[in-house]
């Protein structure tokens, strides 16, 4: 499968890429490369308002790609999907068209502490402006979702619950659908952020019940700058556009416009077409796989990292079970900086992230400085997780 | 990164700790915060008569920034206040001269920007 990722074959000071940050983006295999640069070789042109062939060809590309999202993660309708640029965008989109509309003093809007600043700081921004009270919920001391602690501070003033379905620090896959179902009973709206799932594992909007669902195309194979947001059709009524111009009109007067119907409401300006191109590309490519294998692969890996490491000084964040966790690993050594354990993996061509992870909250809630994360996917295999373990000992060994 | 860095004169700074630590008293204090990482480093200085007598260093720090920290303290001591505001980027990485990516850089002169900070508020004491 790694002949499928053309960078997989490059050298990183003169030695064999290992890419373990698979959380922060994935590799695009050729087949995606290939689709992104067929769509601009044959059919490239700006969508739903040209009367031409290549207008409608375009079109015609852009809309088959919603469907294939659509189906992918078991929306009902492609309508229901609404084209952004990545997880941060789509969060944004419910934040300002919809939460910002009706929140009031006195609500409350509760997230895990371990959200993703992109799943946590719209929310606080969002309160900051309407007066509405952030409330976080907290993990257990394991990583896992402490349900005690979140019934607790679900009430009837709950009315919006924003929770990642796999934390991309602790690893943690939390349990969205129950989370969701005990969200409903006060009548909060759910958001869903898929950013770390939605490439990993089986997921269906549908089952787990959610109002909203976010994702990034990125870290699924496909392009920089496609993603997607699931809205629940029911949804759209009581939404706002988020941003105004061309392309999410219906009419327009000097001094008033009315909008397009959903999802065009949300996406003005010239969409991402070649990303979404690349996006539905992709889709096919994790399908053919088949999601549950790579689910398991990672599982897989999951248990022999956690296997490799058991035995070394080093801390790891999370559940210890393998199958409890998303395909990631962060970990840090008492009195030494990750950016040194990265660096010098790096010197072995081994690609790993070190710092916050963007989830300075849950960092300061742990009680702890920044952390190596290693993280898979699909591509990597046993040996990848060799050199990640030479590399972090060789650190440890050399910075003590 | 070079595969220079971590090699015997670096390390041997590394692990000296060279003025890492905090002292009592100290005229000035400043924070800097590297944005690449969100890292934070405090720095003190002591000053007599527009000198740096003393200068600490603490924060949470990867080797880089440790390093270069213990270096440009130790640089500064006995320096005027005047010549210390001349110093430039360059200035600091040519004195700490390991060889470094642009995103290293970043760490190495976080003391630096400590620096400029605690004789801006020096500046304002006075």
């Amino acid at each position: 499968m790694k002949a499928d990722f053309p960078i997989l074959a490059r050298q990183v000071n003169g030695c064999d890429l290992v890419y373990l940050d698979n959380s922060a983006t994935s590799q695009k295999p050729l087949q995606v490369l290939e689709a992104v640069d067929e769509y601009y070789r044959t059919c490239n042109s700006n969508v739903h308002r040209g009367s031409h062939t290549l207008a409608d060809e375009a079109t015609s590309r852009y809309e088959k790609s919603r469907e294939t999202v659509a189906r992918f993660i078991g929306a009902q309708k492609s309508e229901e999907i609404v084209f952004v640029r990545n997880t941060t965008e789509a969060i944004n989109l419910v934040a300002y068209s919809y939460a910002g509309k009706f929140l009031q003093t006195g609500d409350e809007v509760l997230l895990g502490i371990w959200e993703h600043h992109s799943n946590l700081i719209p929310w606080q921004q969002v309160c900051l402006k309407t007066g509405a009270k952030l409330v976080y919920t907290y993990p257990t001391k394991d990583g896992l979702f402490d349900f005690n602690d979140y019934k607790s501070k679900l009430n009837k003033k709950t009315k919006l619950v924003a929770v990642t379905q796999a934390s991309n620090v602790l690893g943690t896959i939390f349990p969205v659908k129950v989370i969701i179902k005990e969200a409903k009973k006060f009548g909060a709206v759910t958001v869903v952020d898929g950013a770390q799932s939605t490439p990993h594992m089986p997921v269906n909007v549908k089952s787990l019940g959610c109002d909203f669902f976010a994702f990034s195309g990125h870290k699924m194979l496909a392009p920089m700058g496609i993603g997607a947001l699931y809205v629940k059709s029911d949804m759209y009524n009581q939404m706002e556009p988020f941003m105004t111009g061309g392309g999410m009109i219906l009419e327009v007067e000097e001094d008033k416009a009315t909008w397009e119907s959903a999802p065009y409401k949300y996406e003005a300006g010239t969409p991402n077409v070649s990303g979404a191109v690349g996006l539905a590309r992709a889709i096919e490519y994790l399908q053919k796989i088949g999601m549950d294998n790579i689910r398991n692969h990672e599982v897989e890996l999951n248990k022999y990292a956690l296997e490799s490491f058991a035995s070394s000084t080093l801390h790891i964040l999370g559940p210890t079970d393998p199958a409890q966790r998303a395909g990631l690993i962060s970990f840090y050594f008492d009195g030494i900086h990750p950016h040194d354990v990265s660096a010098i993996l790096d010197q072995r061509g081994v690609e790993i992230r070190s710092g916050y992870h963007c989830a300075i909250p849950l960092h300061l809630e742990l009680g702890i400085g920044p952390t190596c994360r290693a993280s898979w996917y699909l591509y990597n295999d046993k040996k990848d997780i060799d050199a990640l373990v030479e590399g972090a000992m060789e650190a440890w060994r050399l910075l003590l | 990164m070079s595969d220079q860095i971590y090699r015997e004169q670096f390390m041997e700074i590394y692990k000296s700790n060279a003025n890492f630590g905090q002292m009592d008293f100290p005229t000035v204090t400043a924070d800097q915060v590297n944005f690449i990482c969100g890292d934070k480093m405090t720095l003190q200085l002591k000053i007599v008569e527009d000198k740096v007598v003393d200068a600490k260093f603490t924060g949470v720090a990867c080797a880089v920034s440790k390093t270069s920290a213990s270096i440009i303290t130790e640089e500064i001591k006995g320096k005027s206040v005047n010549d210390l505001k001349k110093l430039t980027e360059q200035d600091m990485l040519d004195l700490i001269k390991f060889d470094l990516t642009a995103s290293r850089q970043q760490c190495a002169l976080l003391c630096y920007h400590a620096l400029k900070k605690a004789l801006e508020n020096y500046g304002k004491k006075r």
